[in-house]
């Protein structure tokens, strides 16, 4: 339950706002190095955080982030031209290199002085993982790179996706910090009939949560036997990624996958997810099968809140739990049909949503440390070992506890004591 | 039946409530009385949120069969258990306040007892 006060904060992320501030401290992804594979191609309008942007490939290969609309008279710089290493708008022809310097103003009398000192606002941007990630905040607070595991794996080992949300990012980010829905969205038998899998047998694990410099991590314990215990190790990384363990047989096996909710404004979302296995390369066509997101325009889904998921009640009785296709489309149903940004000072929480509660109050006190005393997160003003976090799913003996089986290293441990 | 802090879940668990009587309020109160840490908060904040719940329930439960004079005085005890529960969520946790609004809300249930009597869910 948050006031409404702090619903708001959490979930307002335009330019000024107070999570706007803070989300905009860390390095981002903000669309898919496919989406402008080519120098010199198209550019591609983004959204991102209620900032519309325009992102291209250069001719020699650099990745820009600009605002969308030409300083000169607004005009979208999604049609300008690409070419020569800049975006020359179609209006006045006034052309922007990627760091946003103009470089030519053909219409101006004195175009080549005034040209100096124009800029469209750009922002820093690297390529990994398949993914253009940018920086949206002060430059001069520009963080170093996470440089996370799968994103200095070999191509055919990560697979990258990008599937629209039509809510509030907080929405979809929470559903992967909630284990308890896995045994009942995600049921792969009717309800009522035989559970097929151990996590839909058992529907209260037992969440335990722990602070880190990264954000947390949280265990969600089952009981295998009277000496034996399973956990699922979700790791959360601020603000919006959550690294998923693997889990199951054959392709899933070793793979695991990392979640980042990137806000697309207050009511939409850019989920993309990545798929990364060091034993044998990712089968994209697999994943989409699995997931159910199947795209049309635009990277919204094809099964949607418009057509309601296509739900089939038909398969509600002899094939699932939700009559929906594919576990991410599953997921986005849930949360869009929360409303586009979710009222949470009417929900009725228990002790098994304990990971969202821990997730909330960590955004919450972050931003209102950054914004009321200057406080940026401790992840940003270290260089973190950030290849050593990852999501786990382990076996351990009932009398010691997960924690003590995956400790975490003294660079990654919060102090969070309080009195 | 309510339940015995001997019996509840260590500080850095949930312990779940099942119930809003006196007891339940000690057990949640005491927990609150030993914690530190901000995880620690968080897992009395899941506590008092499920606890919110159950009153809240009571609440709707009270309007629904009309007895209005029940719900209001369940809706004093929900607002001490909200204030408790912002308290141990705020950003630097106010155990001694919440605590008090905890014990605020267990003067209100003592003087539901006789009236409520007649109910099986105190």
């Amino acid at each position: 339950m948050l006031t409404k006060a702090d619903n708001d904060l959490l979930t307002r992320v335009g330019p000024g706002t107070v999570m706007g501030t803070m989300l905009r401290r860390f390095w981002t992804p903000a669309l898919l190095s496919d989406e402008i594979a080519e120098p010199n191609g198209r550019p591609v309008r983004i959204r991102l955080m209620g900032e519309d942007l325009v992102a291209f490939r250069a001719s020699d290969d650099r990745v820009g982030l600009l605002e969308e609309a030409c300083p000169h008279r607004g005009t979208s710089l999604g049609l300008a031209v690409n070419a020569d290493n800049g975006l020359r708008c179609l209006y006045h022809g006034w052309k922007f290199d990627v760091n946003g310097q103009c470089l030519d103003m053909p219409a101006e009398q004195d175009g080549s002085a005034m040209c100096a000192r124009i800029r469209a606002r750009a922002y820093p941007t690297v390529e990994a993982g398949g993914v253009v990630w940018t920086y949206m905040g002060p430059p001069a607070e520009k963080p170093v790179f996470p440089n996370f595991e799968w994103l200095s794996f070999a191509p055919e080992h990560v697979a990258a996706f990008k599937v629209r949300a039509d809510c509030n990012y907080a929405q979809v980010m929470e559903g992967t910090v909630d284990s308890a829905h896995a045994g009942v969205l995600h049921r792969e038998s009717p309800w009522g009939e035989e559970a097929k899998y151990p996590h839909e047998k058992d529907l209260k694990p037992k969440l335990e949560i722990e602070y880190t410099q990264y954000g947390l991590r949280y265990g969600a314990v089952r009981t295998l036997s009277p000496e034996e215990r399973h956990v699922r190790v979700t790791q959360v990384i601020l603000p919006f990624m959550t690294l998923i363990p693997p889990d199951g047989a054959g392709v899933r096996k070793h793979r695991r996958m990392a979640n980042a909710f990137v806000p697309r404004d207050d009511v939409s979302t850019w989920h993309i997810q990545w798929f990364f296995d060091d034993t044998q390369p990712v089968d994209r066509a697999f994943r989409i099968e699995e997931g159910g997101h199947w795209l049309i325009d635009g990277f919204r889904k094809q099964l949607n809140i418009d057509n309601w998921y296509q739900q089939d009640r038909d398969m509600m009785r002899t094939t699932n739990m939700s009559g929906i296709r594919g576990i991410l489309t599953q997921d986005h149903a849930v949360s869009e049909t929360q409303g586009a940004i979710l009222d949470r000072s009417r929900e009725h929480l228990g002790t098994s949503d304990l990971a969202v509660v821990a997730w909330r109050r960590l955004m919450l006190r972050t931003a209102r440390g950054l914004a009321e005393r200057n406080e940026a997160p401790a992840m940003l003003s270290a260089a973190l070992p950030w290849q050593t976090i990852k999501g786990e799913t382990l076996v351990f003996k009932a009398q010691s506890g997960w924690k003590d089986v995956v400790p975490l290293s003294s660079e990654l441990a919060a102090d969070m004591t309080t009195a | 039946m309510t339940q015995q802090p001997s019996l509840v879940a260590a500080i850095d668990e949930t312990f779940e409530p099942h119930d809003f009587s006196v007891a339940t309020l000690a057990t949640i109160s005491e927990r609150i009385a030993r914690s530190r840490s901000l995880e620690e908060f968080v897992y009395r904040e899941s506590e008092l949120d499920d606890l919110w719940r159950i009153l809240d329930y009571a609440v709707k439960d009270a309007h629904w069969i009309g007895d209005a004079r029940h719900a209001g005085r369940l809706e004093i005890i929900r607002a001490h258990v909200q204030s408790a529960h912002d308290h141990v969520a705020a950003d630097v946790p106010a155990p001694a306040e919440a605590m008090a609004a905890l014990r605020h809300a267990s003067t209100e249930v003592r003087r539901l007892a006789e009236p409520a009597k007649a109910n099986p869910s105190i």
